[in-house]
């Protein structure tokens, strides 16, 4: 695997409405994404993962004050927010796909008109019969086993599944160099959501694709991600390798968020470890560590100043703390 | 101890459609029991829950609560569902909200309003929003207070929709904490449906899981996850993301 950075992102700030009485939704975060690698970002409603998957791909509302260090997309400086090159670029070298399967498809179109008007668009195939065909072939590797009849269906005709698989065919045709999955899983079952995670892995490996993996899902993103990202009220809270960081959490945040999910196997605690507590308003910037008044082992240090990065090169975290 | 709630051979179908949707299930609830009802969307928990609890008129089979035959509604029977912010009136306080279902048993305003004020502290919520509407709280607050508005009624057994299903992962701790606290004190029977086997393993000794309107297996929710018998429930139970972390 190649460390060729496809996606780096630094000090990014994102603020929706105006400063005072508007929305920090991420307050300083960096990210970086190389080639066949994938990234999860994990974190609760509010934490910013939405927004910071919505402006790397450009959708971010053109109203929203953006700012960044730097923003390379395959080394390339990243359009500015609401600029039409985005738009060659979506699509081609970077796809999406959401949580709500259905509601992402257009419901007047059929499943084929909708895969044909994504290969025409991106110069993929341009005749008629072939875009059929690739459309069919690309069903098939999201294991629709009937692409024939698929082709002719309606969204409302399909389940929350099939139309999850419909999404990641629409987003994988373009052989994207980068997906990013917001929730992708969310509405599934089980059993679809680990074929559809299946899917995107097996997928990622034969082409060397990125993937962006954002959910709440702990197992999910431990089972699937390279990377890690764990994210608290706009700010990056712990990153580094996800098993480091599944096994040997360092910041009293995700401690707290793993002993809140009940285990799937081993001793049954009494009680599950509950977070006190409101996450903070995000109406300005943070000046001290967002996670002071929730935490169970602050000291002194943290009602003063914003704790700096610090850890292992391959686990970082910000917290005051003595790493133990 | 005796059986609260007694299905035998349910059946229901939607519509004119032959299908069932329920097929022929069986399985008994004792009292002050906590019982998981696990299976995929479409499997049928839902409207098991729901011919259960009244909402869903059944063809076949008999529902005994109390070894007493029920048909529609019943007072100690509640339900608290997943959908936190369509399942209570937009248009009353929440206060109201909880009261509700008193109103149908003959019991004073007054006397409803001092019991949905305990019921509040109770679920913990804060007495001072009682005047508020539906709107101005979130998830969990949400879901606090349909509890509250089931055990309103003091039922003997509230059936659970899937009711963390919606809720981020801290959320979802507190409310699985407030069902079990009410659950030890006051010796309530739940009916707890979910797709989350990790939840239904921390709160439900034992379990039924169900695919394509049947029953699969029942038994001690520990022994389906270590050793399925079904070909199904295998599949359910490999599904789910193995993870561990350090508890200590």
């Amino acid at each position: 695997m190649s460390e060729l950075p496809l996606l780096e992102l630094k000090g990014a700030h994102v603020r929706y409405g105006s400063e005072g009485s508007g929305v920090s939704a991420i307050q300083g975060v960096d990210l970086k994404l190389s080639e066949g690698q994938c990234l999860g970002i994990a974190g609760e409603s509010g934490c910013g993962k939405s927004t910071l998957s919505h402006l790397i791909s450009g959708l971010l509302p053109e109203k929203t004050h953006l700012t960044y260090d730097s923003f390379n997309i395959c080394g390339q400086e990243a359009p500015a927010l609401g600029s039409r090159a985005w738009r060659k670029l979506r699509g081609s070298t970077i796809s999406m796909i959401f949580q709500d399967p259905i509601g992402t498809l257009n419901p007047f179109w059929t499943i084929g008109q909708q895969l044909k008007e994504t290969l025409k668009f991106h110069g993929i195939s341009t005749t008629k019969a072939n875009s059929t065909s690739v459309a069919g072939e690309w069903l098939e590797k999201v294991h629709i086993s009937d692409p024939g009849t698929v082709l002719e269906r309606f969204p409302h005709q399909l389940s929350g599944g099939m139309c999850q698989r419909v999404n990641l065919a629409l987003a994988l045709c373009t052989q994207p160099k980068i997906l990013i999955a917001d929730e992708p899983t969310t509405a599934l079952d089980v059993t679809t959501q680990k074929t559809v995670l299946d899917l995107i892995a097996n997928l990622s490996k034969e082409s060397g694709m990125a993937v962006l993996l954002v959910s709440h899902d702990l197992g999910a993103l431990s089972e699937r991600s390279d990377k890690l990202m764990v994210m608290y009220a706009g700010k990056a809270m712990e990153w580094g390798a996800t098993s480091e960081i599944m096994t040997s959490p360092s910041h009293p945040y995700t401690r707290a968020l793993l002993k809140a999910q009940p285990p799937i196997s081993g001793p049954l605690p009494d009680k599950l470890e509950l977070i006190h507590g409101q996450p903070p308003r995000l109406s300005k910037q943070h000046e001290l560590c967002p996670f002071l008044n929730r935490c169970p082992s602050s000291i002194e240090a943290c009602q003063k100043t914003m704790p700096s990065i610090n850890g292992k090169s391959t686990h970082r975290r910000m917290c005051h703390l003595e790493d133990n | 101890m005796s059986a609260i709630l007694s299905v035998e051979n349910l059946t229901v179908s939607y519509g004119s459609d032959s299908t069932p949707v329920v097929d022929n299930i069986s399985f008994k609830l004792l009292r002050g029991q906590c019982l998981g009802l696990i299976g995929e969307s479409g499997c049928g928990k839902t409207t098991t829950a729901r011919a259960i609890s009244g909402l869903t008129p059944y063809q076949g089979g008999s529902i005994q609560f109390n070894d007493k035959e029920i048909e529609g509604p019943h007072p100690s029977i509640q339900m608290v569902f997943q959908d936190h912010s369509n399942s209570l009136n937009p248009r009353m306080t929440i206060l109201q909200n909880i009261i509700e279902p008193l109103r149908y048993l003959g019991i004073t305003t007054r006397d409803a309003m001092t019991k949905g004020q305990a019921l509040m502290e109770q679920v913990g919520v804060d007495l001072s929003r009682s005047n508020d509407y539906p709107h101005a709280f979130s998830g969990g607050q949400l879901q606090r207070i349909s509890i509250a508005r089931a055990l309103a009624p003091e039922p003997e057994l509230i059936i659970c929709d899937e009711p963390v299903s919606a809720l981020d992962l801290s959320i979802q701790a507190q409310i699985l904490e407030l069902l079990k606290t009410i659950q030890t004190e006051t010796g309530i029977a739940l009916l707890f449906v979910s797709h989350d086997l990790s939840v239904v393993r921390y709160l439900c000794p034992e379990s039924v899981v169900m695919a394509s309107g049947k029953i699969l297996e029942k038994g001690s929710t520990q022994d389906i996850l270590d050793q399925p018998q079904h070909p199904e429930t295998k599949a359910l139970v490999q599904a789910i993301p193995k993870w561990t972390h350090n508890q200590s």
